[in-house]
């Protein structure tokens, strides 16, 4: 055969010369997915101190002269926001996207390495942008991450005047930057397999990210309208979202526009990032329980299927957001049969997983015991879900903590729990490094139990009628007293988590450091990544030839191997090697 | 909508006369009737909620909302605003009463029609000045004021304020707290305009009065009140001058003595604790985000800067 692909014959089209080509600059998609992880991560902390200076309002309120009602609601609006897009998705794409498919795909880097660059950079943008908005007159903006308008883009609301418009320029921003990436990585799945990679064989690590990532692609542009429709209204006076109507008493300029249109666009993209971020989520897991399990992934079919089918429910789902909003009532129905229709396929993702570790040999070590509690808080997050997607069980709970709950759970908790176990597998590989196993557990069991000492009794708050998004209850003779103790109880859970993450950077920087050599393939894991000639892999991946599949990503514990691995590339017995 | 028209009626409309209008936080319905509720709102977007009845619907500019449901208990529930509507929000609430028929009916019967409200009489302030020379004992007879004898300052206060602490006075919502020393003397001389011909009067007399603002007699950190006053002034607006679309009056060139007084009275619900003082009650959660020894002699230090 005189087939020789592409990246075998010319590995060096943007070799890094200098150190800041290599570091700084850097077209590789490893280097980018570092700088994408690690500004995400930074983001992130700064959205977990957000969390803890509401929940000490919450829990001990009137205690702390400096979180006013004002301040409160930044607070709620920056976090919501950051954890969301700035952290989840863009760790999950950006970062693991990033590093993984290329690797995952037996592929030199991404198709398009400039503009996978230019993708980082942009976001940089973004993120510097919305951390603006802390510095500007009125600081950020305080209208809840939904940002719905009117009241968005109206004095009364925090932010108002600077805030909102920094925030829906970052957002605007972002989503430049998540379409260069976006088409990168889709580009890089169908393009640049190496020979043997069908679809059918590839890891769900990148069959979660491949659809999660078409998913944006769709589902972004709807927020890229809406922020830039809302941009219109606040700075010239357009009325796309604003109705005719008075400002704290004063007759405004507006006229005509509809406030609901906003909410449709706003989940039209939101519902689908629920699933951005967990679909790479639902792939992750499956490998790394599978490969800590020693068994082939159940069904793996059913999963690629699942995740496919997922994607597509996804779209027309989005008004179960809104069934008090005042859209149609009759909408309702047709919505609520949607949603419960995506249990279906959620379900069997979740039954393959527990049918995973059936009779496994399952390892105990920390990326597992991730994993194992992904299960648990996912299942958690979804069994409350069907309650909030029935229209007459949603109409008390709405607008309570039960939905904080629910979504902290299914959301929040779930990615973040795989993406630890994603970051404690794939630290290994990245930095040659084994993390510290000890601080690892201790991070796990902090983090599991404390988001159940977190979210399970919101579930009770929620039931009880406490409504989401309030600074103080007052005097609110439905609300028992005891609620304060759970309250109470909440936020000191909340500052235990966050102690945890303290462990988790800890870890990270001490393992950097004095982590024992990890070698190759330190789990005995099947798929291509593990298979580099060095660890961690150097620009180009693969040396001078290009890995060759045989065989799916799970071969795990096969009957009548000497190991209880077989990797992707390596051929069945009796074949011929050299395929010249 | 405006101040006599709260609810916007249309003046022209022969059939809106026999409208009932109930401009009051607290709503009465009757128990075991059917209810359909018609949702406006005229700013953004809120959320009509009685957790207790299981019943929540946004309220949207521009758009006309509904729910049915229908109340089975008698008894006093809460209504609360579920949908983020600015700084305020937590504070927005109101009280929902299911009464029996007789209840029902003898609260009905009470409140004014369309045709009432817009008969209310207009004050005539030259008849008002008489009634006036009672309060310019303790108040001043400009209404600057009088720290001595504990009287706020008057002149600039907005008017449908200082009607609604008159009856609030008459009604015994405010003034019969325990703890509150100063309320006990004005709520029997707001009995002295009980009528409203003169109650309209006097208040028509106190706007002619010239707005002079008090002169300051605190100092404290501005800079530390100007970032609490983020919070106020979304309602009272940010000079402190008063908005009655919130509900909120004028603060800037009031007596200073007398805000630091009030803020310390709603902190401690001696003002605001009457369960018919709704609006009392939502300053008291506000107030209860001042914290520290110097918030509330910080925060009007600032509203002193207001001019």
């Amino acid at each position: 055969m005189a087939y020789v692909a592409i990246a075998d014959r010319d590995a060096h089209l943007h070799d890094p010369q200098t150190f800041i080509e290599k570091y700084i600059w850097s077209q590789d998609h490893k280097v980018i997915a570092i700088q994408y992880g690690s500004v995400a991560i930074f983001v992130g902390l700064i959205a977990l101190v957000l969390s803890l200076l509401m929940r000490l309002e919450i829990g001990f309120p009137d205690t702390f002269r400096f979180i006013t009602p004002y301040n409160y609601y930044q607070f709620v609006t920056m976090h919501g926001m950051i954890m969301v897009i700035y952290l989840l998705t863009a760790l999950f794409l950006g970062g693991f996207g990033n590093y993984l498919i290329p690797l995952m795909c037996g592929a030199r880097d991404m198709v398009f390495p400039y503009m996978n660059m230019l993708s980082f950079w942009v976001y940089l943008l973004s993120v510097i942008v919305l951390l603006t908005s802390f510095f500007v007159p009125g600081g950020p903006t305080g209208a809840g991450w939904t940002l719905y308008p009117p009241q968005t883009v109206l004095e009364g609301t925090p932010g108002a005047d600077w805030g909102i418009v920094l925030m829906l320029g970052s957002l605007a921003i972002f989503i430049v930057a998540f379409t260069m990436g976006g088409l990168n990585y889709v580009t890089t799945v169908l393009q640049a397999r190496c020979r043997g990679m069908t679809l059918m064989r590839m890891p769900l690590s990148v069959w979660g990210i491949f659809v999660a990532t078409i998913l944006g692609l769709l589902a972004f542009p709807a927020l890229l309208v809406a922020a830039i429709m809302m941009l219109l209204d606040r700075l010239i006076g357009t009325s796309f979202f604003m109705p005719a109507l008075l400002s704290l008493g004063e007759t405004s300029t507006h006229n005509g526009g509809s406030p609901i249109l906003f909410q449709h666009l706003f989940w039209f993209f939101g519902h689908p990032e629920v699933y951005i971020v967990a679909l790479p989520a639902f792939g992750i897991v499956s490998d790394l329980l599978s490969t800590h399990a020693r068994k082939n992934i159940f069904g793996y079919r059913m999963m690629v299927w699942a995740i496919v089918a997922i994607g597509a429910l996804s779209f027309v789902v989005w008004a179960h957001h809104m069934y008090v909003s005042g859209m149609n009532p009759y909408f309702g129905f047709f919505f609520a049969t949607t949603t419960l229709i995506i249990a279906v396929p959620t379900a069997i993702k979740v039954y393959n997983w527990v049918l995973t570790l059936w009779r496994a040999n399952i390892q105990v070590n920390t990326p597992n015991l991730f994993a194992i509690g992904f299960i648990f808080t996912f299942v958690h997050g979804g069994l409350t879900g069907l309650f909030l997607g029935n229209v007459t069980v949603d109409l008390p709970l709405s607008d309570t903590y039960f939905v904080i709950g629910h979504f902290h759970m299914v959301m929040g908790v779930s990615p973040v729990m795989v993406l630890f176990g994603a970051i404690y597998h794939w630290f290994p590989k990245i930095t040659g490094k084994m993390p510290n196993e000890f601080l690892g557990r201790i991070h796990f069991w902090m983090t599991f139990l404390g988001t159940y000492a977190i979210y399970l009794p919101m579930h009770y708050l929620g039931i009880l009628g406490m409504p989401r998004r309030y600074y103080a209850y007052g005097n609110t003779a439905f609300i028992p007293g005891s609620a304060q103790a759970v309250n109470e109880a909440i936020t000191i859970a909340a500052i235990v988590v966050a102690t945890a993450q303290v462990i988790f950077l800890i870890n990270v920087f001490y393992s950097l450091r004095k982590g024992k050599p990890a070698g190759q393939n330190p789990w005995n894991a099947t798929t291509l990544e593990w298979q580099t000639p060095q660890t961690p892999p150097v620009h180009g991946n693969w040396g001078p030839k290009l890995p060759v599949v045989y065989r799916w990503a799970y071969d795990y514990s096969v009957p009548g191997e000497a190991k209880d691995f077989v990797p992707q590339n390596e051929p069945p017995k009796g074949h011929q090697t050299s395929l010249g | 909508m405006t101040v006599d028209n709260p609810l916007g009626v249309d003046p022209d409309d022969p059939t809106g006369k026999d409208d009932v209008i109930v401009a009051d936080p607290t709503f009465h319905l009757l128990v075991d009737q059917p209810v359909q509720v018609l949702l406006r709102s005229t700013d953004v977007l809120h959320d009509f909620a009685v957790p207790q009845f299981r019943v929540k619907m946004d309220l949207v500019p521009g758009l006309v909302t509904y729910q049915w449901f229908t109340p089975t208990v008698v008894g006093t529930y809460e209504m609360l605003c579920e949908e983020l509507c600015g700084v305020g929000h937590f504070a927005m609430r109101g009280r929902m009463v299911v009464d029996g028929k007789a209840d029902y009916d003898k609260w009905l019967a009470a409140q004014p029609t369309f045709a009432d409200t817009q008969a209310r009489p207009v004050g005539n302030a030259t008849a008002g000045a008489a009634n006036y020379a009672t309060c310019s004992a303790c108040h001043g007879q400009r209404g600057e004021g009088n720290q001595q004898l504990n009287a706020p300052k008057l002149a600039g206060l907005n008017d449908w304020y200082a009607r609604r602490q008159l009856l609030d006075f008459q009604h015994g919502v405010r003034g019969a707290e325990k703890g509150d020393t100063f309320g006990p003397q004005m709520a029997p001389m707001s009995q002295l305009v009980v009528d409203p011909a003169s109650r309209e009067n006097v208040l028509a007399h106190i706007k002619t009065l010239p707005d002079t603002p008090a002169p300051p007699t605190i100092t404290g950190d501005v800079e530390h009140g100007r970032r609490l006053f983020e919070t106020c002034q979304l309602c009272h607006g940010d000079k402190g001058e008063g908005r009655w679309g919130t509900n909120a009056p004028k603060l800037a060139g009031m007596s200073d003595w007398y805000l630091i007084r009030q803020l310390e009275y709603f902190k401690a619900r001696v003002r605001g604790g009457h369960e018919g003082d709704i609006y009392g009650d939502q300053m008291n959660m506000v107030a209860n985000s001042l914290v520290g020894p110097d918030a509330i002699n910080d925060v009007v230090a600032y509203i002193n800067t207001l001019r």
